[in-house]
């Protein structure tokens, strides 16, 4: 479904991608891993065109995405979720949802101006489907808060409410677990795997192994900006040694 | 929705007794009101660009005086009616707006203040150097006043009327505007732009289109205003202190309302009618003082960035929220 060919990036001279190449087919779920700095964020910016690549091209669905801007591949249906979310905190909860309803972004400015009376139905109709993601992700309660209010793992969850409001095929999540507790962890890998059963690949980026084991179909591994290993989870569990002695770190990569 | 008509009521009510009250109670020339009216205007379209999208913009006078001089130009030299001026001059406010906004958009934070700043300065330099288009420093003369048929619409009141409908109207419009689609949209490229762009916002288009959207209510009221001016347009207008006055009445009045912005220009337009009051008080001509005005601005503007920086009617609306 997505194919990255040969990405490379640079910064300067430093090498954040080195000829990345790989795959992801409809209905998986991939999990990418590696330590800091390997270049895992830098993959999803170029994937979603907030950073071009130095070289190579992004397909997905066999249409070359590279190019792109970051909205357009949005429409497409390749979606990502942030690090340290990035609410809107000028909006409401609900808000922050409805504002990634394509149904939103397609109201134009003339619609605004002259048919007053078919907005109300249209606005009605925006919210209700901004409020069944926010149900999807357990934060209907709090819709009417202001968005700068919730707590940070209620944040995370608005992050993935309002990328699932983007109608996504294709879901790109970075660290979803970054910074929450247990409690929290397991909310979240309810709600992925929710998403997932409503028939949305997933591409995720997770420092929790034992998150991925039990979710992904099979794992990436990236360092220095290079794929050096790809497999099942069972298989990656196995080359666990030799990742530890790689990156000398063992106590961080515990199951 | 009942809080902002009950909002809305209040206002228009306020502004169909003002001209009464200052003709007939406090005795006072209506002019200054009638000046707030055109401010209202310029005020409320620039808080859709810097309060909503969070673009500052200092050069926003600069589309009010391509409006009144397209206006005035087509009326004096073509001898065109107010029903043509108008269009065409809101027009050129669309066309200027675009032309403008597309280089000048891609610019962030303080270099996009400091180009729009600039272009305040140059289309104020145009107006006095294209002496055989607008009449140099001496401006445009013997404009016509607005009339249909044999009514011509030539009394203070008649001005207040017109340029207040249209007023209100712009409050009115923009205050529905910024809870709609487009409106949320706007907040949330001012909250984030690079999540706005991943959620599906064009962010470029939508900036450049509220640009352009606030340019063309601009040129709008700088039409009226060649119409309502008794007759006469000159450069001195539309410097970049007219650009300075509106962002300072979008600040006082808080950066997120429409009634907010229509508040401050309220206020900030009647400032110097105030301080002439006081002067006479104390029997001295205080507008003798050179810059008074401009010196109580600046520090009505650092109180307020001091004491609120949210603005008047900032506070309120949280609470009440």
């Amino acid at each position: 479904m997505l194919e990255v060919k040969g990405v490379s990036r640079y910064f300067g001279g430093l090498v954040a991608l080195e000829d990345v190449f790989l795959e992801v087919r409809e209905g998986e779920i991939v999990g990418l891993m590696g330590p800091n700095g390997a270049g895992k964020t830098t993959l999803f910016n170029v994937i979603t065109n907030l950073i071009p690549p130095s070289k190579g091209e992004v397909y997905f669905k066999g249409e070359k995405i590279t190019g792109l801007a970051p909205h357009e591949v949005t429409r497409k249906g390749v979606v990502r979720t942030f690090q340290n979310v990035r609410v809107f905190e000028h909006l409401t909860v609900l808000e922050n949802v409805e504002v990634a309803v394509p149904e939103n972004n397609r109201t134009g400015f003339l619609q605004v101006m002259f048919p007053f009376f078919k907005l109300n139905s249209l606005n009605g109709f925006i919210e209700e489907k901004a409020y069944t993601y926010l149900k999807i992700v357990g934060l209907a309660h709090l819709a009417r808060k202001n968005s700068s209010s919730l707590t940070f793992g209620q944040q995370r969850l608005l992050g993935i409410a309002r990328a699932l409001a983007c109608e996504p095929e294709f879901l790109l999540f970075d660290e979803p677990s970054a910074g929450l507790n247990r409690q929290e962890i397991s909310e979240l890998l309810k709600v992925i795997e929710n998403i997932h059963q409503r028939g949305t690949t997933i591409f995720i980026i997770e420092h929790n192994i034992g998150m991925l084991m039990s979710l992904a179909q099979r794992i990436i591994v990236l360092d220095r900006g290079k794929k050096i290993l790809e497999g099942t989870p069972e298989r990656i569990r196995e080359e666990k040694k030799i990742l530890d002695i790689y990156f000398g770190r063992r106590e961080k990569c515990s199951v | 929705m009942r809080r902002d008509l009950k909002k809305g009521v209040i206002f228009a009510l306020i502004v169909v007794t003002a001209p009464f009250i200052f003709r007939y109670v406090i005795f006072y020339p209506l002019e200054p009101l009638l000046r707030a009216g055109f401010f209202v205007m310029l005020a409320v379209s620039l808080s859709l660009v810097v309060g909503l999208a969070g673009q500052i913009s200092l050069g926003h006078g600069a589309f009010f005086g391509i409006g009144a001089y397209t206006a005035g130009i087509m009326a004096t030299k073509l001898n065109l009616p107010f029903f043509l001026t108008i269009p065409i001059g809101t027009l050129s406010g669309i066309i200027a707006g675009f032309l403008i906004g597309y280089p000048v958009l891609k610019l962030k934070s303080y270099y996009l203040a400091l180009a729009t700043l600039i272009i305040g300065i140059a289309t104020y330099e145009f107006f006095k150097a294209a002496d055989s288009l607008t009449g140099g420093e001496m401006g445009l003369y013997n404009l016509p006043n607005i009339q249909i048929g044999k009514i011509e619409f030539y009394s203070p009141f008649s001005h207040y009327f017109i340029v207040w409908s249209f007023a209100l109207l712009t409050v009115f419009f923009c205050d529905f505007f910024s809870t709609s689609p487009v409106g949320k949209r706007l907040k949330a490229l001012h909250s984030d732009e690079e999540a706005a762009e991943c959620v599906g916002i064009d962010v470029f288009g939508l900036k450049l289109k509220v640009f352009v959207f606030a340019s063309a209510i601009a040129a709008f009221a700088g039409t009226l205003f060649a119409h309502c001016s008794y007759g006469t347009i000159y450069p001195g207008e539309f410097d970049v202190g007219l650009s300075i006055k509106i962002i300072t009445m979008v600040v006082l009045g808080g950066m997120y309302s429409v009634y907010g912005a229509a508040m401050g220009a309220v206020i900030v337009s009647l400032v110097p009618e105030v301080i002439r009051r006081i002067g006479d008080f104390f029997y001295m001509d205080l507008t003798q003082v050179t810059h008074i005005n401009d010196i109580i601005f600046g520090i009505i503007l650092i109180l307020f960035m001091i004491f609120s920086p949210e603005g008047i009617l900032a506070k309120k609306e949280e609470k009440s929220a």
